[in-house]
This record gives structure tokens, sequence and C-alpha cells, in this order.
């Protein structure tokens, strides 16, 4: 008779643990971690690699079409890595051995930031007046000697606004977001909060991990104070999953919100150096579901400045209005959302030419010109009961280049010189599994001869794409 | 310093003792904000504001008990982890301690770090 009740009574205790209640063999801490998972001491040291490893895991299985290396059927898998991630409010001078860095990062107004940056280089004697030098050892010296810290100078100025409309900084949304967190302090939770205390101090409990069965050996009172750490607990999961849900809903329209950049370039090199160069760039990228489209919608119900502070009905009406309208957040879960991005890039190199009689020196160097743009856009379709999900992505490039061996960060076989290039392209990819994608791509070229191996302005690819594991 | 669980209980700490808590990190990421109640009833929350640089503070007298609740939102993964610091002191900025299981004399002092996206909730039982 013992052995059956020692025996139901472990099964009771087992099957309590199962299903997240607490047991008298607990300690306050391991109770509270049957709802609130704890901070492991592994998940601790790894703290700064969770940010790679979160973006491997999720590129690792999200569908993310093909890659531009295979195919000019480019993804726009890399769209919305900001070029102004870091570095936005500070100024630095840093020096490599090779060149000096001044980076200013001013605001314009409150939260307008600017980049400003001057690179002093080692001026470095061109090619073409190394080779016209020739075996010229005296000349190559007096040279080489007379250049100077201001005769390789590049400046830049770049744009990037952040604000309620652009940019994709919490900062212009925080007084927003903040009081929608806040709804989730309740006050049930407050007073199983103290219920809790008042129980811990009541029990004499200094720590939390002395089990309940030595704090308190009456069974009773053991009940009651683990019901009260079940209750704190509970409200404390609860909170955890609001807060969870709301950032990362709130997150991805963040994410997606308009981006402008703009960039002005002058490059400016003593003739024996290389040719000066003026370059100019301007990016536009954004995602159809954000946080301007949002409110665009429930600007009613949901405006910022409308929503009373003490209005928590307000709110709640608000989050689950911005939570439906995000829709999933999964790495496949764009829902209706799709992504663009467009650029353009314009770049002047001016003629050089040098007259060195001293040496018998004399050579010129044409003007280069380069215009390229591209435009790519991206949706998910989002997965359903019987098909994972799809991608289609669209790509449109234009190049037109003007000598390009005198152009900054143009390569490729020579001649690299494209007159009139436009390329464009749809890909519709299938996920099969996690790691394996059908990819479908129509390409179309106003010339056939800028595509590989065809004769004609338009052909279809197919295959499959396989994602390494990782090693 | 490993970082604390996400649950911490400090009592009885003296009254008069002071709890400050800060959080750093890359401000265009993340937010915080601490819920706080005392003996039951909530009280304002300390905003993103306080406690970025910080640190907000809130004096514990006799007889009360705090409940403090951190919620940091991280809006993408970084690579340099958002911190959040809490710790007791005197009135003088000394160190409030109390004894362990060993009873040795320790330090009312948290670290936590956070670099994934996402919402997460701490706990943090102060009482005199």
């Amino acid at each position: 008779m013992r052995t059956k009740f020692i025996a139901a009574l472990t099964f009771l205790l087992t099957a309590a643990s199962l299903f997240g209640q607490c047991v008298p063999s607990d300690t306050p801490r391991e109770c509270w971690h049957r709802f609130v998972p704890a901070i492991t001491p592994a998940q601790v040291a790894a703290a700064p690699d969770q940010a790679a490893a979160a973006a491997q895991n999720v590129v690792a299985v999200a569908n993310t079409g093909v890659t531009s290396q295979v195919s000019p059927a480019a993804s726009t898998l890399q769209d919305f890595l900001s070029f102004l991630s870091a570095s936005l409010d500070s100024s630095s001078v840093t020096s490599n051995g090779t060149s000096v860095t001044f980076d200013w990062n001013p605001h314009i107004g409150k939260d307008q930031p600017i980049k400003i940056e001057a690179v002093i280089a080692d001026a470095q004697l061109s090619s073409a007046a190394t080779t016209a030098l020739g075996t010229n050892a005296a000349a190559l010296t007096t040279l080489k000697d007379s250049l100077s810290n201001t005769d390789d100078v590049t400046g830049s100025l770049t744009y990037s606004p952040v604000n309620a409309t652009f940019g994709r900084s919490i900062g212009p949304h925080r007084a927003f977001f903040d009081s929608l967190i806040a709804s989730g302090f309740t006050v049930a939770q407050a007073k199983a909060d103290d219920d809790l205390i008042v129980a811990l101090q009541a029990a004499g409990v200094k720590s939390l991990d002395t089990r309940i069965d030595v704090i308190k050996t009456d069974l009773t009172e053991q009940k009651t104070l683990l019901n009260k750490i079940e209750a704190s607990a509970a409200a404390q999961k609860q909170l955890g999953a609001f807060a969870d849900k709301l950032t990362r809903s709130f997150a991805k329209l963040l994410n997606n919100q308009p981006q402008p950049y703009a960039s002005l370039q002058y490059h400016e090199r003593r003739d024996i150096v290389g040719p000066s160069e003026t370059a100019i760039k301007a990016t536009y990228e954004f995602g159809f579901v954000n946080l301007n489209t949002f409110f665009g919608k429930y600007r009613a119900i949901c405006d910022p400045l409308l929503v009373a502070q003490s209005d928590d009905a307000g709110k709640a009406k608000c989050i689950d209005l911005l939570e439906a309208y995000a829709g999933g957040t999964g790495p496949d879960e764009s829902g209706t959302g799709g992504r663009v991005a467009l650029s353009v890039e314009y770049r002047d190199a001016q003629a050089v030419h040098v007259n060195l009689t001293q040496y018998n020196v004399k050579y010129d160097v044409a003007s280069g010109r380069s215009f390229v743009g591209s435009l790519t856009a991206g949706w998910i379709i989002a997965p359903s009961a019987t098909r994972r999900s799809g991608r289609i992505d669209l790509s449109l490039s234009y190049e037109n280049i003007r000598n390009a061996a005198v152009i900054t960060g143009i390569t490729g076989p020579p001649p690299a010189d494209v007159n009139d290039r436009l390329i464009a392209s749809l890909t519709y990819t299938q996920k099969l599994s996690d790691t394996l994608s059908f990819p479908v791509t129509l390409v179309y070229a106003n010339h056939p001869a800028f595509l590989s191996n065809v004769d004609r302005k338009l052909n279809a690819r197919f295959g499959l794409q396989y994602k390494l594991p990782k090693i | 310093m490993a970082d604390c669980d996400n649950i911490v209980f400090w009592s009885p700490v003296p009254a008069g003792s002071i709890f400050k808590i800060k959080a750093a990190g890359d401000k265009t990421t993340f937010t915080i904000v601490v819920g706080r109640s005392r003996n039951g009833a909530p009280k304002p929350v300390i905003p993103f504001a306080d406690l970025v640089p910080g640190p907000a503070q809130q004096v514990v007298n006799t007889g009360d008990r705090w409940a403090f609740t951190p919620v940091i939102s991280l809006f993408s993964a970084v690579p340099q982890p958002v911190t959040v610091e809490a710790w007791l002191e005197d009135s003088a900025g000394a160190p409030v301690t109390l004894p362990d299981d060993a009873g040795a004399q320790q330090p009312l002092h948290c670290n936590w770090s956070f670099s994934a996206m996402g919402g997460t909730p701490l706990k943090i039982f102060v009482a005199a």
C-alpha cells in the first residue's frame, strides 16, 4: 500500500513537472523557470556571437532567391543592409599606415545625420607615369620624393535622413513604442509580484536556491508559497510573450521604412598620381508594408500623438492592429509586403595631361565616365499548408561606361567599357526544403551580346540551388 | 562577470539603500523601459531617457517592497550587445551587500547582455 502511494505521488509530481507546475522539491528559482526560461551560462557566454548566429540561421532557412554571383538574376537578399548602419554620431581620425581618415558625423537638427569623410592617402606614382619614365631611375626617385600628403585626397559627404518617415532607427518612434510596451505592466502583475515578495520575506528566504520543502516543512505552507511563485512567474511569462511579439512586429515594419541615401565624393589627385574623379551615388530602399503605411491606414486610431499615455484600451487596440498588419515575423513571412531598392551612380574621371620636359616625358590619359543604375525588388509568397514559400525577384540594371580603365571601382576583364547595356531579369524561386530551392529565371538584354552563350535577347534559365550546411 | 539570472531577489536591504539601473548600446537598435511597483501598487515607468546613459535611481525606504521589471527590446540582431546594469548602493555611494549561501558578503550588482532581436523582460525584487 505504502509503495503504491509513493509511486502515485511520484507520478503526480513528475506529471506536474512536465506540465509547468512547480513541486515542493523545486527551489523558487527552478519554479520560476518552469514558466520563464532561464538565461543559461552558455547563452551568456555566446552573447557576442548571437547576432551573427541569428542572422546565419535566418539566411539558412529563408527563401533568399538566387545570388548575383551565379546569374544576372540578382536577388534582394541583402537589401535593407544599410550603408550607414554604424558610426553615425561620432567623429574620428584613423590611420592604417597608408592613409589617414577623418570621419565626422554631425547632425542637422535633432536627428538628421550626415557623414563627412576625408581620406588623405599615401600618394603613389600612377602606372602611366612609371611606364612613361621607363628606366629613368633618377627621375622616378625625384618624382616620388616630390609627392606630398595633399597629392591624393578624397572628400565625401553622405546624407541619410532619420526621422519618423525615413530611416530604420527606433529613435523617432521610441516614445510611442515604449508607451505600448508600458501597457503590458498590469495591476494584476504588480499584485502578484508583491504577494511573492511578501511570501518570500515571511518565509525568511534569503536565497532563491533553497528548496521550497526546506524553506517550509508544512505542506499547506509549501503549496501557498508555490502558488505565489507560480502566479508571479505566469504574469512574467505573459509579459514576455507580449513584449516579444510586439517588438518583432514593430521591428518588421521599422525595418521596411524607406531609406534614402545620397553621397557626393570628390577625389583630387596630382596629375602624375592619377585622374581626379567626381562621384555621385544615390539609393532608395523601402518595403511596401512599413510604419508609414501602417499609420496611413490606422492614423485615426493609432496616431502616436493622439493615443493618450493612460489609454491602455486604446493602446491594446493599436497593438492588435499593428501585429495583424505586420503579419508573421518568420524569415519567410513577409506576407504581401515586398521590398524595392533603387540605385544610381555616376562617376566622372578627368583627363590627365602630363608634360615633364626636364625628363623628356609626355603622356595623356583620356577622361572616363560611367553611369550605373539598378532596380531590384523582391516579394515573398507566403507558404501555405501544401506549399513552401516562393519568392519573386525583379532586377533591372543599366550601364554605360567609357574608358573604364580610369574609373575607380570598375573591375572585370578588359575592355570593361560598356555602351548602353540594359539587362532585366525576373526570377521565381520555389523553396523545396530549408536548404533546397528551385529558381526559374527570364533574362532580357537590349543587345544579345550581353548575354553569355546565347544569341537571343530573351532567354530562360532554371536549376537547383542548395545551401551548404554550416561546417 | 557572468550575467545574472532573469529573476533577482535582494532582501532584506538596509532602509535608505538606493537602487540604480542603466543601459547601454546602439540607441538606434534598442529601447528599454522599466516597470515598477511598490508594495503592490504600480508606479510610473522609468523611461529610456533616464536609463541611457543613466543611471536611474530609486530610494528603498523602510517597509518598501519594490518590483522592477525592465523590458529590453531589440529591433535587429546586434554585433555589440546591449547591456543592462543594476545595483544597490548606500547613500554614500558604497555597494550594499548581502551574505551568499556560504555566508560571504556579496555586492548586490547585476549585469545582463542582449544581442538577439526580440523583447525580453527581467524581474528584480528589492525589499527593505
